[in-house]
């Protein structure tokens, strides 16, 4: 008893420090629903909004003007404008790529835009890629993207929720991590090539609906996460040509309480490293090799919708070793973390009155 | 003319027992359609498996009923002014007000939240199998309540 005592509060004296070793910034606020977030070599911002502007934060100061050229949204449910990531050679090609959901409602798809920031406006607007198939529900696009080390692009795409066993089926590229190339190619390499007509694209399959995913620079390992339904969010590392199990294998349970499969576990199908039950919702995520923080270095940091909060998963060997609840007392929906340029911790926050938030110590 | 005491509790009776055989039922249908699809993606779902998946199941049974009292209170009312009005079978006036009720409260939530909210009635099939629940609901009404007149129709 006396041991647990002092267990728990070496815990909660942790928690506390590391919480009130901090002070968080706004950046920016007023935003509409911000979904991602890009960090320009001049030190500059671009935040996407869901509503589909795209947004520059200039010497701390959220411009009036969105960027042009940005493409045709679907907005409605859940989809609309997602992530904007820089290409890797960005400070000399000034390439971006923007996913959004596409279409109409009865048909539409999450997408791939690569172009040219010039200025104020994206020119040289290629589509490079189009989720198949369509699907007439506006929910599930997934829509986060990374680049591996090779160059190549990872997408990850939801199951459109009613399509939830498409994410099983390899000609269908719902409910998947895709891989490209920067020109919407498919590199040779990819696991299921030659097996469809929609399976080339395919990385990994057997997902819900993914919207965190990063690389880890020193290993190259993937790190995903993904929404599950009433509880059983995953965090799972992603190998090429493996199958993750949704819905053959859920820990969470449908909305209405049903079940969504008798399984947890099934042969030939991944287990997550961790997940969360009940859900947290999680929406984005960073891996965290700045400077400011070096207690914090080689951790992932999680943005949680429905917690209110950022996860900090503290990794060791691969898995999670441990966890802490962060910055719920600001008691907004988190959509994404990122690990800024300067060190410090960016969070987005989601509403109409959607805020970019630095985190700095104290 | 207020309704007898008799006949009141009849009534309730019989649609507690509509909505409740109707939950039941469409608790059943729903999960051998989500485990049809899951077998369909190459998923083992022998027969224990779906005995146990089946009975965890019903920790629906609360919203299923709420559900399906809804519908049934709405189509249940249409179906003995109809019988009334317009005559023919009752048994056929409820059944065809509990499957098509169902259906189509099931329909106007997936139109307005853009999803289906029973896993089990997202095809064709798995929908039609809720509304022959509704139907048996409907039935089940019709039989309890039987002996109120239609006009110039059969009253059982």
């Amino acid at each position: 008893m006396h041991l647990r005592l002092v267990v728990a509060g070496a815990l909660l004296l942790c928690a506390s420090l590391t919480r009130a070793d901090v002070r968080i910034e706004t950046i920016a606020e007023g935003l509409d629903f911000p979904w991602s977030l890009a960090f320009l070599p001049d030190g500059s911002m671009l935040v996407t909004e869901r509503s589909g502007q795209l947004r520059v934060i200039r010497d701390g100061e959220l411009q009036s003007e969105a960027i042009g050229g940005v493409p045709e949204v679907y907005v409605s449910g859940q989809g609309g404008l997602f992530e904007v990531i820089l290409d890797p050679d960005f400070a000399n090609n000034q390439t971006l790529y923007l996913s959004y959901a596409h279409g109409t409602k009865k048909e539409n798809a999450t997408r791939v835009m690569r172009a040219v920031l010039d200025g104020d406006s994206l020119v040289q607007q290629e589509l490079i890629y189009t989720v198949a198939p369509w699907k007439d529900t506006p929910h599930h696009y997934g829509g986060r993207m990374a680049f591996l080390a090779d160059g190549t692009l990872l997408l990850t795409t939801g199951e459109g929720f009613d399509y939830r066993e498409d994410a099983q089926r390899l000609n269908s590229q719902l409910g998947k991590v895709i891989r490209i190339n920067t020109d919407g190619s498919v590199p040779d390499d990819n696991p299921f090539v030659g097996e469809n007509d929609n399976s080339a694209p395919i990385w990994s399959y057997g997902h819900r609906n993914p919207q965190g995913i990063v690389v880890l620079p020193e290993t190259g390992e993937v790190y995903l996460h993904e929404h599950g339904p009433r509880g059983g969010d995953e965090l799972n590392v992603i190998e090429p040509g493996l199958n993750y199990g949704w819905p053959a294998t859920s820990y969470g349970i449908d909305y209405s309480g049903a079940r969504i499969s008798p399984y947890t576990e099934y042969e030939s199908m991944e287990q997550p490293i961790a997940y969360w039950v009940p859900s947290i919702a999680p929406a984005g995520m960073t891996y965290y090799d700045g400077e400011l923080f070096p207690d914090w270095q080689g951790n992932l940091f999680v943005a949680a919708l429905v917690e209110k909060s950022i996860r900090r998963l503290d990794l060791e060997n691969g898995l999670v070793a441990d966890q802490e609840v962060l910055f719920d007392d600001i008691d907004e929906r988190m959509r994404d973390v990122r690990t800024g340029p300067d060190g410090a911790l960016y969070l987005l926050t989601d509403s109409s009155d959607g805020k970019v938030l630095r985190v700095l110590p104290e | 003319m207020p309704l007898p005491m008799i006949t009141l509790s009849k009534y309730v009776l019989a649609f507690v027992l509509a909505v409740l055989v109707t939950a039941v039922l469409g608790s059943v249908f729903s999960t051998q359609f989500v485990l049809a699809a899951l077998q369909d993606i190459g998923v083992d779902t022998p027969f224990p498996t779906r005995l146990w998946m089946t009975a965890q199941d019903f920790g629906i049974l609360t919203s299923m009923a709420v559900l399906v009292a809804a519908c049934f209170l709405v189509g249940f009312l249409v179906a003995g002014i109809g019988a009334w009005k317009i005559g023919g079978s009752r048994k056929l006036w409820f059944v065809a007000a509990g499957l098509s009720a169902f259906i189509i409260e099931l329909l106007i939530i997936r139109s307005t939240l853009e999803l289906m909210p029973l896993s089990g009635a997202r095809t064709t099939a798995g929908l039609l199998a809720q509304g022959i629940a509704g139907g048996v609901g409907g039935w089940i009404f019709a039989v309890i309540t039987a002996g109120q007149p239609t006009r110039g129709g059969d009253a059982s």
